[in-house]
Order: C-alpha cells, then structure tokens, then sequence
C-alpha cells in the first residue's frame, strides 16, 4: 500500500460517511416541520435537554398579586411537545408495515379542515378500508362518540373547525396518515397520550407570531383582554386576564413554525430562492459563499475632530482631581467604565484609557455612522453604527482590558437585518444580539474573543417582536408580544431547538433583565413576578419596581428594591438578607464625565487625597 | 406520489450527485465536519422539493442539486475573522517536495496494519481534520476527489506552492508523530 492508498483509504473512511448522510437528510426532510430546524449548526451538549414543561396547581393562581403557589417542574407527568414529537418520529421510523393491529391515533392537522375534508384525506390512503372516528377536537370543544361525530358532520361538515381528530385503524396505516400533507403530527395513543391528556399541539395561523400586523411596539398600552380563550384552551372557565399557563395534557407549546432557528431559512417555495437551472452543470461560481469579509481595523479616515487630550490636576478644598479634557468636538454620548471612557460622535468611536497618561489614539478610534452604545460592563463596551450603506451593520468593541477597539462588519451575518439590542450571559459568556428586519426579527449567540474575533450563530427567527429575557445553562427565555394576546414567555433551549410556551399573561409585561442575564422580572401595572432561572419558576412578587435589579448567587435568586435585598429561597419564601450580594453597581468607575461640550468632553475622577 | 417511488428516485440521484456535490461544499465550506451538516441540509431540502412537487420536471438532477448547495453555502454562517489567518512555517524546495512526491508512490507495507488499527487511523484523522480546516480540505478533495492539487488551489483560491506544502508539510509531520 502506498502513502497515496493509504490517505485515500483513510479519508474515504472517515472524512464524509455518504450513508449517514443519507439517512439523516431522509429523517431531517420527514421530520414535522417546526422541529426540522434544531440544532443544524449546534454541536449539541451531551444529551438532549428535557423541555421544561410546566403545570399550574390552582385556576385561581395569579388572580390576585399574592403570592401563590408556585408554577412547578414536573417532568415525571409532564409530556412536552418535544417528546411528542419524539415519540412519533420513534413510531414513524420502527413500526413495521407489516404490523396489522388495531390502534388509536390522536391526529392533529395543519390547519383545521372541515369533516367532509377529514374524510375524504384519510379516504386518500390506499387500502385504508374502515376508519373509526372516536373524537373530533374543535376550536369550541370536544366531540365524542360515533353518532354525536356523525351528526356533527351532517350539520357542519363543510366548516373548518376540526384542529384534531381521534379515529381507530389499523397501525400499519400510520406512516401515510402522517405523509398527509394535511397532517401536522399523528400521534399513537398511549399512557401518556390518550383521552384525558391529548391537546391538538397548536399550529400557527392561530398564533400571533405570524401576525401580518408585524411590529407591534413594544411600549403599547396594555389592551382589554378578549374574552375568548386562547386556541385550544378547552378550559372555557379560565378569561384571559388570569396567566394561562399549560397543564398537563393541554397544549404546552404554541410555538409557531415562525419561532425558529433559522440555519436553513426556510421557503415554502425553494425555487424562489434559487431558480432551477435547466442548463448542463457548470464549474461551481467561486465567488460564491465566501466567509464574510472583516472590516479594517483601523478606521481610514480619523474624522476631521481634532483627537488631542491634555491633563492637568487642578484642587479643591481638601480635594484633588484629575481633570482631562478630551478633544472630541461634537461628542453625543460618552460612557466612562473602570479606566476608559468611550466617546461617541456622529461618526466615529473614540476609546481613551484614563489614568495619568493619555493613552495615544492611534488603534483606537473607529468610523462608524449614528453609532449607539448597545452593550457595556467592566470590561467591554459595544457600539453599534451604519456603514455606507445606512444599514446598522457595524459592530464596534471596546475591549477594556488590553484597551483595544475593534470594528467588524457583520452585514454579511445579518443579510437584510439591522442591529438592535444586545445582552450578555455572564455564565456563559456569550452574547444574544437581536437583529431586525422588515419582516423578521432575529436573534443570534455571538461570541467575541481577542483570539477569534467575532462569531455569530442564528438561533431564532420570528415574525414578530421577540426579546431575549434571560439566560441559564443552555436554555435562553424569550418573550414575544402582541397587542391582543399580550406578553407570551417561552423557553428556548439551544443545544436542540426544542421551544417550549410557559406562560402567557393576557396583558403586555415589561422586562427588567438580571445583571447577570439569568433570572428577570416580568413587571406590569397589575402584576409584577420574578423569572427563577435557577429553578424555572415564575413567581408572584408584590415587591417588585421596575427599578429591581436580579442577580444570581450560589444557586438562588436575589433580588434588590427600594434599597432592600431579598432572597427567593428553594421553597419560593422571599426573606430580606443583609451582607454582600454581588450586584452590579452604577458607580463602578472612579471617573465621572463632568462636562460635554461642543468642543470637547471634560473626564474627572476625585482623587480624595494628595496625589503625586 | 408513493413515498417509495419518492424514496427510490432520491436514492438514485444521492449516488449519482454524492461526489460532485460533496466536492462542491467541502471546497466551499469551513471544514470537513461541518461539510457533513451541511451536505444533510442539501439533500434534505432536495427530498422536501421533490415530495412536495414531484421531480418529472427535473432535466439535470445535477445541476438541480448543486444549486440547492449553493443556496445552503451561501447561508452558511461562517465567523467573520479579526485577522486573516496567517501560517508561518519555511517552505518546501522542490526538491524536497519532489522527494515527498516519490515517498507517496513507493509501497510500505506497515501502512496497511495503520489501517487495521481503527484507533490509530482514526486519530491520523483528527490529526488531519483539526489540525487547520485548509489542510483537511486539501486531504479530501485530493484523496478522495482525485482532483490535482493545481486544481485544488483554484478552487480554494490560493497558490499552488501553498497548497502543496499544506499537504507534504501535514505528511511528514504526521511520519514523525506517528511513527509511519
């Protein structure tokens, strides 16, 4: 065997497996639609997460602002739509087709069909012969039983009501009822699914994520809750003013096919995204499918501000203070963090490291157009700004450490998109960068690091608002909003996609995020709870201010308002602690802007004592 | 249309296109590993095109396929880089690549126990994959593509002189390592 042999055996063997493949572009194609997006560009972490999936012990639970019992975990009962989804690729791919027993199956389709349309689908699989009709699941409720399911059908065959249907049939007739293109998830009845706990999974033309009126504000005044329930809330006792929170055997997940991860965007026409050729193959465009360029890291052209900084010590009574002035005509905004200050103007970024000697600005300095501060703490600042094009595309960082500013482009990551909001998982030590565009808002882990720059990778895609709340292991909360609906908290976890609805509360909650972004308020006029990202928990806190700051510590929640700190203990008690609790504080740097002017930007930092 | 009719027309263009389209995307794409993510995403969505319109439409399933794969490259979120990467190690003379060049062709037979030895072959592997994303690239497309190294190089933009000391460079250095 020669060298040459040798690598051919060894890459042929190891580099691409053709069959493995196949076989998971086959299970990927087939797989329901919304949880066909999981994880394509995740390394997933060991093992597939549970989705969290949550119970409400009472009806009367939030009614009123005392503290009630807690929403808890209960994975032993809990079955999410995760698992269901789960269970049914399990059955679509081992049930033989052989197999020639009698079962039931829970069906729920894509949209809801008339009877005469149920009819005539399942009347479309070849050799099908008798079909049972056990229940018909509609928007209004439940229909049991053959004759009731008959006279429903005389008298409202042709209006589509039906969300779900429970038929008995052979199981060998599985696989093509789930080929239906009218059919979202057929699901074989068991323990866990069956009469009592079956709930249509909800699908999304009911759901206010691909609500045509995109952009609803996010400051709009909570509206009257209407008095119909939500789809597929069978509880017709429950009004939308209380929080609807899935129990088990309910919906859990009205997740919308539009929530998702966006790594293989999806069309439902492909060939408008790629028109087919019918010419012979050519030579694949090299020019394609290039990584993204970087933006240069020094800026071209220092606008025409003159950069020049002086320092001089002036006194007080008892006080001296380091003054300096920095040259920057026409600053709209500086931000002072530890020993830098950071100084925006109309197009530029300026980063100064304080502290005796005026740091050269040479490396640092960047162009950028309208440039926002997005981000900052002890360590990093970032700026966001437009490039040439006036598209919000351009990142700036200002790493406080090695005081250095760096400038990337990220308009190739976020196509047609714009840069919003940015938050930071200080656990995981990663950022969540929300992008907008006309029709979509996004959002993306980044990672940033000296070593390898700036890394995006796509987690979400809505069409509607969504906003990252907070973020604890491998689970990142968002929350949408909508005018009618109200604020809706969802669960996203990242390593496989799996999202999860946890609450929706009728009415528009604002967030107040943690320091550390885990757990976070959820605040309205009439109703204030904390977000235990330690523990999953949502919980009632009559406290609460907007103007609570969050923290985690030793694996508990802690809150801070009005000057008081409390802790949410394992039991959910809320007690007031004293001693050190490590929130963020807002006068974490010794310097302080003193005074802004059209000519320059004045920094101090009050030594208290001689300096020399 | 009948899933199995479905399944044995995908199954059919998948062996014809596999080569091609895999070459495509692995010159495209970051690395080796996340060609085969990739690679899925192509031929799922070609399955999803076909089940949901029918394929009778389809003149050149070839073509059809490496269109697809651009549109999933060109969507690929690669990182934006701080610094082009830059590899610093002395170049091969041609003398010396002429010599490792001859070495390749000559018979060795302990090469083929190295195979047998599934823990050993898989860590030359490694070796390869995640040592630098380039160098995997160049492995496969030479080795199993067959494509020349000259061809390589236009492909992943860079000069031919590069290329081949990615490839010798990787080759001794895994001699010694491994003791080959």
């Amino acid at each position: 065997m020669t060298e040459k042999d040798f690598y051919r055996e060894l890459m042929s063997r190891y580099a691409l497996d053709p069959e493995k493949i196949r076989q998971n572009a086959l299970k990927q194609a087939k797989k329901p639609s919304w949880q066909k997006f999981a994880a394509d560009y995740w390394k997933p972490a060991a093992g597939v997460a549970a989705a969290v999936a949550l119970t409400v012990s009472a009806v009367g639970y939030m009614n009123a602002r005392s503290s009630g019992p807690d929403i808890k975990v209960d994975p032993a009962s809990a079955l999410s739509a995760a698992q269901r989804l789960s269970e049914a690729e399990q059955n679509y791919y081992n049930l033989q087709s052989s197999e020639n027993r009698t079962v039931n199956m829970y069906i729920t389709f894509r949209e809801p069909v008339s009877c005469n349309d149920m009819v005539m689908a399942f009347s479309g699989i070849a050799d099908v012969g008798e079909i049972e009709y056990d229940a018909v699941y509609l928007s209004s409720g439940t229909i049991r039983g053959t004759d009731e399911i008959a006279g429903y059908k005389a008298e409202h065959g042709d209006e589509k009501t039906v969300a779900a249907v429970k038929i008995s049939t052979l199981s060998m007739y599985y696989r093509s009822i789930q080929d239906l293109s009218s059919v979202y998830l057929a699901e074989m009845g068991s323990d866990e699914i069956n009469d009592d706990t079956f709930c249509p999974i909800t699908v999304e033309d009911n759901d206010p994520l691909i609500n045509d009126q995109y952009y609803v504000t996010t400051t709009a005044a909570a509206t009257t809750a209407p008095v119909t329930t939500t789809p597929f809330s069978f509880d017709s006792e429950k009004t939308t003013s209380e929080i609807s929170v899935p129990a088990i055997g309910e919906s859990a997940d009205s997740v919308s096919d539009t929530l998702k991860p966006p790594a293989t965007s999806e069309s439902d026409d492909p060939e408008e995204e790629y028109p087919e050729d019918d010419e012979e193959f050519e030579e694949p465009d090299e020019t394609s499918a290039e990584t993204q360029e970087t933006a240069p890291e020094t800026t071209a052209e220092i606008p025409a501000n003159e950069i020049t900084s002086t320092t001089y010590y002036g006194s007080d009574v008892g006080l001296l203070t380091e003054i300096y002035e920095l040259n920057v005509s026409n600053s709209i905004e500086t931000v002072v963090s530890g020993d830098n200050a950071v100084v925006l103007t109309k197009n530029g970024v300026y980063l100064y490291t304080l502290g005796g000697v005026i740091r050269d600005q040479n490396g640092s300095s960047a162009e950028l157009n309208s440039p926002k501060v997005a981000f900052k703490n002890e360590n990093t600042i970032i700026i966001t700004g437009c490039g040439a094009s006036g598209a919000r595309n351009l990142i700036s960082v200002a790493d406080l450490l090695n005081n250095e500013l760096h400038t990337y482009d990220v308009s190739a990551n976020l196509g047609a998109a714009e840069l919003g909001t940015i938050h930071y998982s200080t656990a995981q030590d990663k950022y969540f960068v929300k992008a907008i565009s006309e029709t979509s808002s996004f959002i993306y882990e980044v990672q940033i690091s000296s070593e390898t720059g700036i890394q995006f990778r796509p987690l979400i895609e809505a069409q509607a608002p969504v906003s990252v709340a907070g973020c604890k292991n491998n689970t990142l909360y968002l929350t949408t909003l909508d005018t009618v609906i109200g604020t809706k908290l969802y669960s996203f976890d990242m390593s496989t996609g799996d999202m999860a609805e946890l609450a929706a509360f009728g009415q528009t909650m604002k967030i107040r995020r943690g320091d550390d972004f885990e757990s976070f308020a959820l605040i309205s006029e009439n109703d204030k709870y904390i977000f235990d990202a330690n523990r999953g928990m949502l919980i009632s806190v009559e406290q609460l201010n907007e103007d609570v700051q969050l923290i985690s510590q030793n694996g508990l929640t802690y809150f801070r308002v009005d000057g008081l700190v409390y802790e949410i203990a394992a039991d959910s008690s809320i007690s007031a602690v004293f001693g050190t609790v490590g929130f963020s504080s807002a006068s974490a740097s010794e310097f302080r802007v003193n005074e802004i002017t059209s000519e320059k930007v004045v920094v101090v930092r009050d030594n208290g004592g001689n300096w020399q | 249309m009948g899933s199995e009719a479905l399944d044995a027309y995908f199954n059919k263009v998948y062996s014809e296109t596999f080569s091609s389209v895999s070459r495509y995307v692995v010159s495209k794409c970051g690395s080796i590993q996340e060609s085969e993510d990739i690679l899925q995403n192509i031929y799922a969505r070609f399955y999803q095109r076909i089940a949901k319109k029918g394929y009778e439409d389809i003149e050149n399933s070839e073509a059809f396929v490496i269109n697809i794969a651009k549109f999933e490259c060109k969507n690929y979120f690669g990182f934006v880089k701080k610094h082009s990467s830059a590899t610093s190690f002395a170049d091969f003379t041609e003398e010396q690549m002429v010599a490792v060049e001859a070495e390749m062709s000559r018979e060795q037979k302990s090469l083929e126990d190295v195979l047998c030895n599934t823990m050993l072959a898989k860590q030359i592997f490694d070796d390869i994959a995640n040592d630098d994303p380039v160098v995997g690239k160049i492995f496969y497309l030479h080795f199993v593509c067959d494509m020349k190294l000259d061809e390589i190089a236009k492909n992943l933009d860079m000069n031919l002189s590069s290329v081949k000391n990615k490839l010798y460079r990787t080759i001794e250095r895994q001699k010694k390592k491994f003791n080959l």
